[in-house]
Formats: C-alpha cells, structure tokens, sequence
C-alpha cells in the first residue's frame, strides 16, 4: 500500500506527431506523463491506473523557452526548476520566478513541468494563477487541428480544464507587458504545512503619476479555480498605492461555492489570509509598476 | 522496456518493467542501497539523487523517465572534492543521528555548493527544504553544510591539498 | 553495524537494504472502516489461517494485556480500527505483492464507530467480549477537602501524535524449519524475541533477534506488532524468508501513534499562589486495543502530574479509554510531556487569576528539601535547581520579550537494569548492549566508557547493534534509559573482564586484553528511578496572521554527567524540534466516522529546515548520580520541557488563554476582536 503503480502500458513517442496519433488512437484511460511530480504520488497509491501512459519526455521539441519583443513562449516540457533559476524570467516576469520558486521544493521543481502544472489543475498549483494574471494563451493540439485558448477559458475546476481527451498542451506564450507594469505571485503556506491556504497573482499597470491605469488581481488554491477579483481591480483603478492597499474583505465578493477548502483552518480565519496575500501581492506589483516610471523619468 | 542511461558514470542498459520507480531500480537491480525510501508522496527526500546534474526524488520518477539521462548517486558522487567535505563536516559536526535521511541531505547540500559562492544559512535551510530529518532538529545539518561551504569558498584548493582535505 | 563513516557514503545496513536468497514480500490488506463486522474475506492468508494475539512488549508494557483488549494478528468478525490488518499476500517482488492486494475480497457491515474518549467511557462496548470501554482505570494518591480560597480549573488537550521516523517499520523474517531468526529496525531484540515467543507460542532458544541499523524510532520500534507475527508466521508456512516494509501511508493509519490525552484538572490554592491540593481527570484515548502503553499511559501521567512541586494533597482519576482508532503507543516521552504539559499550564493559569509573576508561583511551591508526592513521585530538592536555572536561563534578560518559562522533572525508565557483552577478538573489542542506537549515537557512549575503563583505544572498540543470539540478556532502549542502566552495564562488563584478567594473569594491560580472545557477559539490574530536574525558556513573535515564530528556546537540563557533551546537546536540540512541532503543527487527524485526515508526513505536521530558524540555546547541568558514571537521562527532555515553555510565551504575547495543541492560529487573532 503506497509503494508501486499498478501496471499500464508505457509508450514514449520521440516526436509530436507521433503522441498525437498515439492519444487519438489509443482505447482506455490514457494519460500524458511530463514531469509526473503530482501524477506519480497517485499511481503509487494506486488512488489512478490508467490503461496507458504516453511519456513525452522524449519529444525534445517541446523543451523550450524564448523570450523576444513578442513575449515569453513556453515549451510544456521547460522545467520548473528552470524557470526558478532563469534570470531573463525573472527580471521581466517576476510573478513566474516567485511562482515557479514557490512550487514545492528544489527536487520537485527539478523535475515538474509548466506544461504539468498547468494540465494538473489543481486549485494549489502555482502557475495557473500567474499565468491568468498574464493574461497567456495556452496552445492545444491533437492530431486535426490545433486552437489557441485564451488563460480565462482555460481553467475549469479542480483537475479539469480546456485540455480535450486527443489534445496535447503544447505551447504557452505571455504577452509583452505594457511599460510600467509589475507583477507579483504571493503564496501564504502555514507552519509545516502541505498544501498553500491561499495565494494571489497581480498584474499593476501605473501611469505617469504613479496612478494604477489597469489592475489585474487574480486568487487562487483557496479557490475551485484561479479566480480573477474584477471588483478588486476596479477599487484599484486610478489610485496611488504607495499608502495602505484598500481591499478588504468586503470586497471580496466570492460565493461560498467556489471556495476550495482542505484545511482545518476555520473560514473566518482563511477570509483574513486571503485578505493579506491579495494586499501583499498588489503592494509588491505596484512597486515593480512605479519603479519604471521612476525610473524613466 | 529497454531502459539506456549513464549510472554514475558508466553507461548502462537494461530491460525494466515501465511502471517500476527509478528507485527501486537503483536499488534493487543496481545494488545501490544509499537510496532511500521514506514516504510516498514526494516530501522526506530520502530518494534524492542528481539526475542530469540536479536533485530530485527517485521514489517519484517512472525509471523509464530517465532515458538517456545521467543519474548519479552518492556512490557515484564519492571522488567529488566537494562531497568528500561535506561528508567530513556531517561526521564532525554530527549532522546525522540515525542516518537514513542522510544520503538525501548530502546531494541536496553537494548541489547547494555546487554553485560556487557562500551561501547564508536561509540558502542552506532552502536547499535542504525537501529533505525532512526527525532526528538533528536540522541544526547540526545546517551547521555540517555551513562549514563545508566555508571551507570551499574560504579556502583555496591549495590549502585544502595540504590539509589533506582535498584528496 | 555500520559505522557513520558507512552512514555517510551510503552503506547502512537498514531493513529494506537485506536481502536473502528466495525471499518473498508481504502485503497487507487494511480495514476501510474504523468499526465493521466481517462477513466475508477471501485472500491468501486471513484469521482462519494465521491465528494469534499481538503481544504487549516495549516501554509500558510490564503488565500483561488483558483478554478483551488484546489484538488478534489478523481481525476475525470484526475490525476495530481503520488500518487494521484484515488478510496478507505474498509476492516475489513488492510490485507483485501489491497487486495482490487487488484480489483481496471482503464484505464488511459498517457498524457506528466510537472516536471521543470521554464519551466512549460509559458507551456501549467496541469490543465483542468486553465489559465497557475501560481498559484500565487507577485512583492515585487520596481523596481530599481543602478549604482553599482559590479553585483553578481547565480542561487541557493534546491530540495523537506520529512518531514518523524517515525509517519506517520493516523485518525480515526466516524460519529454517526449527530456528525463526528476524533482522528488524527496533529498539529493543528482547522485547521483540519475548513478543515474538508469546504471540507465536514458539520457544524463545529457538528465536533469534538482529537488530540491523534503524533509522529513528522515537517510542515506534519498542514494540511488538500484528504485522511481525503474521510475517513471521507466513515464512513458518511457507519456509521462505518474508520481508515487510511499512509505508509512510501504513504507517500513518496503522502504526501506535503517542499523546491523545486530556486532563481535566483542578488546583485549590491560597491567595499567594501555594498550592494546596491537586485532583483532576487523566483521560487517554488508547484506540482499539491495550497494547501495554494503552493501559499504562493515564496512571503514568496521573503518577507524575505534580513534576518539580511539592502538592501535598492529590487525588487523580486515571483511564484509558478504547476507542475505534489505532492503538496508542510510546512517542518520544510517552507519558511525561503530558503531564508536564499539563502541570505547567495549570501554574500558568493559577498565577493569571491570581496575577503573580508565574515565577513566583512556582517557586512558592518548589520544596527546598527532597520530596515523596501523594503518588509516589520522589523528587530532589527542586527549589535551589529551579533558581540556578533561572539565573543560568538568563532570565532576566529575556524578561522583556515576555518569555514563557516551563520546569519538569524527568522520570527516566532506568528501572530494570540493562546487559551488556564484551567479546574480545582478533584485537579488537567487541561491545553489544541490551538497548541500542537508532540515532542517539551509543556508540560514542560505549567507546568512551570502555577506553576509560579498559585503557584500549577508540579505533580497536567496535560498538555493535542488539542481537539475542549475542547477549543473551538485554531490557532496551527507551524512557532516557540508556545513558543511565546501558552506560552502568558497559562498566560493570568493563570490570568483570578486567577481574577476571588480573585473577588468571595476575595483572592486567590494554595489550593482554587485546591479545586475548575472552568474553564476559554481565546483566546490571538497576531498581527505582533517577529522577532529574529541567527547564526551559522560550520567546516567541508572532505576525499579523498570527503566525508564531519561536524566536529562541534555552534549555537547562541535568544530566548528572554528560558522558560525550556534543552528542548530549544534539538530542536536545532534535528533541527542542519535536516539541516545537507538537505546539505549532504536528497531529493526527480524525473524522467523526473514525476515518484518518492526515494524508502524509508533511500533513502530520512534521517540521522542515524551513519551519524554524530560530536559536536554540542548551546548558547543561551536572549533578552526577550515584552510578560510576554519574549519568541521568535526557533523550526526553526536550520533548517535556519545550512545549509548554513555548505555549506559556505564546499566551503571554498574545494575551489569549491557550490549553489544547497544537495551536490554532485563529485562536490568536481574537486579541484584535476584543
């Protein structure tokens, strides 16, 4: 109990081509293997089995991350750990390094992959809410046709997504942001804790006097799926926030549905956590926003 | 399944059932019981070992997924100058107790230094994050890894040489 | 065994790492449910083939287990606990074994399972042939009527604890058609081989125990488990070793977790603090089945609940309770951290009503003279030591950070005595003691003792892992005992080697030692206890989410003499960990229905490098006991002291009154609401 995967066929096609023949044409219950960090703890508890695994870390094109006047393209294969590590990411998108730094530990990230962390869905992954907060489009492909889906139409609910049963997730690319934007990722885990209570992606675009001309606040893990807070955005919009941040729980107008709860913590007490990630992870955008035009000018 | 990798340093193939872990592959048809196994679910760290240079949990890897990587594990690791001072700083500095976790503690730590300036002790805790020891408290860990990287930042090589702490 | 050099560069020789010729894995089918009748099972092995009781063995296990709390090896008609082993398999690799667990059948009838120990008490019995839910009941001390002007009363909690060793449990097991040898991680071959030959009705000549390098224990691996006969007893059918190795999921559902105890407590005292009577209610949730420390636990922590103060009325009703969740074991203190926990909150709560400097109020009942309580509990004089420890704690100059200060008295289990053998070889000096290391570094112990006392180097003592086919007579390693009764038995090996030495060669040298091949056995029986003092200080802060951060812990402990003084300040600041842990985060949880809540070793609580990056300060004192080697314990300490120390400055910075771990952080905020 706890040790071994059932068993399931395994193939590791070497090209695109060949995983996307392979998904469409295989019968059961199959399953894309990336980086496998959240995929394996299930099989070994055989909480899944599935019939056959498609293993595409052998596709080697899938491996990539450019960065050019366009924006920030993914491969699904770019490592975690690599993201953490690369300095282009984290002086244009610091929201992605301190996501991708807070996954789990040094090891996990090693091994996970964007393309899995976003597939995976599940409301506590990292990437997810940033990558809404940047407004990304995700690219799926099976073997007739590819489409381009815009992040707010990507996520679903816990484990489920736009991904259809032939597709492969084979692309991630991140708009340009404006001049004087900042991002920031903010992730609140208690004392020797699994899983995060809450954590908040921002997105703050200021204009020459230091005023907020366009906010993007999304939350996350303590909810189904990342959740843009468009009433929070509006308060933001056209304010200086070097004082205090002005959100508070009042406005926070989630419906009791869409809270994603596994924690013991009582509801009153995650309301006040959620409160301090989504003011934390504004304040820490702003300033990254401000610094461009102080700097500029 | 035809599995084709390099285990510390020698090029190796064998014939794997695909379901079966990367560590009960090194353990059980290679032999090398430094690996450990201590949850399952990817946290204590026990398993950790460098594939293509870099840490990560053996227990959470299909063997399969390290097709045509290089693994190493601590086996592999003993000729490396860095690995030989930290493991003189764990035994001076007592950073194991019951020694299960400590194979894991050493390649996370050996990966830390790697990087080739100090680092401060919020670094050290942050590498050893995946690693989860009962029995030090971690602090002669920490204190095994901080002496370690001041000898290798602090010390040139000549130095060590004629500590005899290079060899 | 391995050495730490071994340890190292990856060659231990843990459970998991032997093997034998044609051995097979064994797998376990656990029960779904926390409380079911079994209507039907279909598997390789159930209770109709493999039938026998888990013995009690380990700390707490002196007396033997009632009858109706005994647990069977394989449950028969009805499961008691989620977890519970139901049916074996056997494959030639743990995959296959594993896959064998799919073709397990069984039909249970969910039955209404009890999990609140107070209302177990007086509740229908869980078990078919029991009486009522108690599995023991004790009333310590006697009753009384005090005219006190002041009545303090709380309930206080701390919920189940995981031991959660990296290592999990594991053995191997071979029967050879007349011999039944195991190599087990453990603290104890002795325990094991005497469990093993009372679960198994086999004659103890003809089992061995090996203890091979165990990688932490903490109270885990004292004791004897249904899982080690069934695996036992499957090698005597089938003649194939057997190995069984826990997982981390196993061992969260099905291994003894320590702690579950509540005490309801109530202080009478007078108007300056001094206590003047002492009752109150020890309830221990003992889960299923009585396995030794499941009936042991409530009296032991009714015995010590006074510690350090000198109470002279106490009346305290003790009982464990059997409820439908694993059966309670030892964890790192078993007993003591409860009662200190208990006993130190209570002075804390008497000096808030009273608003007296907690200081005051525990020196006002600290004795300047030794000291018998009610219960039994014999102390030394506690008041010079608790003024030392103050002033070597730097109190005062903590003062400002509104520190929490904890005093407690270890009750070590030195009681028994301990064995020890000396083989001498081929040069080299060969040493087995009753109860060996799974991590407190005996070794070290063992090769200063015997340098000093036998003159031979370090380099020519070889320190060695239990084996009952060695030292024929051992106890174990657990309750801080082994400093103190395994210490004092490498002594007295020590000199009966050199006896006999002088007496054959008429003199004695390191040189004629080693050029002999000589072996002496000796057991070092060792009556009543060895009680020492210890306090802790600790300063915490605490942020805006009312998170805590332990900020420092100084620990002043006696340990009559430290014998390696490095290895002494490491068990304390592990132990310091632990008992941070059990404040801010560690606890098993459980549903209504009996069904287990915590899903891994993270969510146990366990604490990362991450978790604490505070300082831990430990001094230690010395006041040598009367044993050659002057040792006490300590192992334990840390695990009683640190936590109510640190709960005591949480409550002071957050002004909110705390009695149950670990600490729920919203209990903190109310201070803005008020």
């Amino acid at each position: 109990m706890g040790f071994t995967p059932a068993s399931f066929e395994y193939r590791r096609p070497s090209t695109l081509n060949e995983a996307l023949e392979l998904i469409s044409d295989l019968s059961g219950d199959v399953r894309i293997l990336a980086g496998g960090q959240s995929l394996i703890p299930l099989l070994k508890t055989r909480v899944a089995s599935y019939d056959y695994l498609i293993d595409i870390n052998g596709i080697r094109s899938l491996n990539y991350y450019v960065h050019d006047s366009d924006g920030d393209f993914y491969g699904p294969l770019y490592r975690i750990g690599s993201i953490a590590n690369n300095d282009v990411i984290k002086e244009n998108f610091p929201s992605i390094n301190e996501a991708a730094r807070s996954v789990a530990d040094t090891q996990i990230r090693n091994m996970g992959t964007i393309g899995g962390n976003i597939s995976h869905s599940d409301p506590g992954n990292d990437i997810p809410p940033v990558i809404l907060s940047l407004d990304a489009v995700i690219t799926l492909r099976s073997k007739k046709q590819e489409r381009r889906v815009h992040s707010p139409d990507f996520f679903y609910g816990p484990y489920e997504n736009a991904i259809g049963p032939d597709e492969i997730l084979v692309g991630i690319e991140i708009p340009r942001l404006k001049a004087n934007t900042g991002t920031s990722f903010v992730k609140f885990r208690g004392t020797a804790r699994e899983f995060s209570l809450s954590s908040a992606a921002s997105r703050i675009t200021v204009d020459g006097d230091l005023r907020v001309s366009n906010a993007v606040v999304v939350l996350a893990s303590c909810l189904m799926k990342p959740t843009r807070l468009e009433e929070i955005e509006a308060e933001l919009m056209d304010r200086n926030l070097s004082g205090d941040v002005p959100v508070s729980s009042n406005d926070l107008k989630v419906k009791e549905d869409e809270f994603f709860y596994r924690s013991e913590v009582s509801f009153d007490y995650l309301i006040k956590v959620i409160i301090h990630t989504l003011k934390s992870s504004i304040r820490s955008a702003y300033r990254r926003a401000i610094k461009g035009v102080n700097n500029g000018a | 399944m035809e599995l084709k990798f390099t285990l510390n340093g020698e090029k190796r193939q064998i014939d794997v059932e695909p379901r079966k872990l990367l560590i009960d592959v090194l353990r059980d048809d290679f032999g090398l019981t430094s690996v450990h196994s201590g949850c399952d679910t990817a946290m204590c760290g026990a398993c950790t070992v460098l594939v293509d240079g870099k840490p990560v949990k053996s227990c959470n890897l299909l063997a399969m997924q390290v097709q045509d990587s290089e693994v190493q594990t601590l086996e592999g690791l003993s000729n490396e100058h860095r690995m030989k001072i930290l493991k003189k700083s764990f035994l001076k500095n007592h950073g194991l107790q019951c020694g299960f976790c400590t194979s894991g503690m050493l390649i996370s730590s050996f990966y830390l230094l790697k990087k080739g300036r100090e680092s401060d002790d919020d670094e050290i805790r942050e590498a050893i994050e995946g690693n989860i020891c009962r029995c030090t408290g971690y602090v002669s860990i920490v204190k095994s890894i901080r002496e370690a990287d001041d000898i290798l930042n602090k010390t040139s090589l000549e130095e060590l040489e004629m500590k005899g702490e290079g060899r | 065994m391995s050495t730490f050099e071994d340890k190292v560069n990856g060659r231990g020789l843990f459970i998991d790492d032997v093997r034998l010729p044609d051995m097979q894995y064994v797998a376990f089918f656990r029960s779904e449910y926390a409380r079911a009748r079994v209507k039907h099972v279909k598997a390789d092995f159930t209770s109709r083939d493999l039938q026998g009781i888990a013995a009690a063995a380990g700390e707490g296990s002196e007396s033997d287990v009632r009858t109706p709390f005994r647990e069977p090896i394989l449950a028969g008609d009805v499961v008691s606990y989620v977890g519970q082993p139901i049916a074996a398999v056997v494959g030639r690799t743990k995959y296959e074994a594993e896959d064998k667990l799919s073709e397990v059948e069984v039909d249970y009838e969910p039955l209404e399972p009890l999990v609140d120990p107070e209302g177990a008490i007086n509740s229908e019995p869980i078990l078919p042939d029991a009486e009522s839910n108690i599995i023991a009941e004790n009333y310590l001390g006697k009753d009384f009527n005090v005219d006190a002007s002041v009545v303090v009363e709380e309930r206080l909690y701390i919920p189940r604890i995981l031991t959660n060793p990296i290592e999990t449990r594991g053995l191997v097991a071979h029967y050879d058609g007349n011999n039944l040898t195991v190599w087990i991680s453990t603290q104890s071959v002795y325990s094991i081989k005497e469990a093993f030959s009372r679960s198994l009705s086999l004659d103890p000549d003809k089992i061995r125990v090996i203890q091979v390098d165990t990688g932490g224990a903490f109270g885990l691996k004292g004791g004897f488990y249904p899982e080690y006969a069934v695996v036992a007893l499957i090698s005597m059918r089938t003649g194939k070793p057997m190995k069984w190795i826990e997982s981390r999921s196993e061992h969260i559902v099905a291994s003894r977790p320590g702690r579950g105890a509540i005490g309801k407590i109530k202080l009478y005292a007078d108007t300056r603090g001094k206590v003047l009577g002492l009752k109150g209610d020890i309830i221990v949730d003992a889960g299923a089945y009585d396995t030794g420390m499941g009936s042991f636990a409530a009296s032991y922590i009714a015995y010590q609940l006074s510690g350090p103060y000198a109470i002279d009325r106490q009346y305290i009703h003790a009982v464990s309770v059997a409820t439908n969740k694993a059966p309670l074991g030892p964890y790192r203190g078993a007993g003591r951290p409860e009662a200190a926990y208990f006993m130190e909150r209570m002075m804390d709560q008497l000096a808030k009503r009273l608003a007296i400097d907690p200081i005051d109020v525990r020196l006002r009942n600290l004795s300047s003279s030794s000291f018998v309580s009610p219960t039994g509990l014999k102390i030394d004089p506690a008041r010079p030591f608790f003024e030392r420890a103050l002033r070597e704690m730097e109190y005062e100059r903590y003062r400002g950070m509104k520190p929490g200060v904890s005093f407690f008295v270890l009750v070590p289990a030195a009681s028994g005595g301990e064995g020890c053998k000396i083989t001498v070889r081929d040069g080299l000096v060969h040493v087995w003691l009753g109860g060996s290391t799974h991590g407190q570094r005996h070794d070290l112990l063992v090769s200063k003792i015997v340098s000093s006392e036998l003159g031979v180097d370090r380099g020519s003592i070889v320190y060695e892992l239990s084996d009952s086919g060695e030292l024929s007579k051992g106890i174990g390693a657990w309750g801080s005992r082994t400093a103190i009764v395994g210490g004092n038995a490498v002594i007295q090996a020590c000199r009966k080697l050199k006896d006999e030495i002088v007496k054959e060669k008429g003199g004695y040298s390191p040189s004629m030692l080693t050029d002999l091949n000589k072996s002496v056995e000796v057991f070092a029986d060792f009556r009543g206890s060895l009680n020492s003092f210890g306090a802790n200080l600790a300063t915490v802060q605490i942020n805006e989410l009312s998170q805590v951060d332990v900020l420092d812990v100084v620990c002043y402990y006696d340990v009559g003499r430290a014998i390696n003084e490095s290895v002494v300040r490491e068990q304390i600041e592990g132990g310091t960990i632990q008992g941070i842990g059990q404040v801010l985060s560690e606890k098993l949880a459980y549903g209504k229905d009996g069904q287990v809540l915590t899903s891994s070793i993270s969510d146990a609580g366990v604490l990362r490098s991450t978790d604490f990056r505070g300082r831990i300060t430990v001094k230690i004192a010395e006041f040598p006991s009367d044993l050659p080697h002057g040792a006490k314990g300590v192992g334990e300490s840390p695990t009683i002291g640190v936590p109510p120390a640190i709960v005591s400055a949480i409550e002071n910075v957050s002004g909110v009154k705390i009695l149950n771990t670990p600490i729920d952080p919203l209990s903190l905020t109310r201070r803005e609401n008020e």
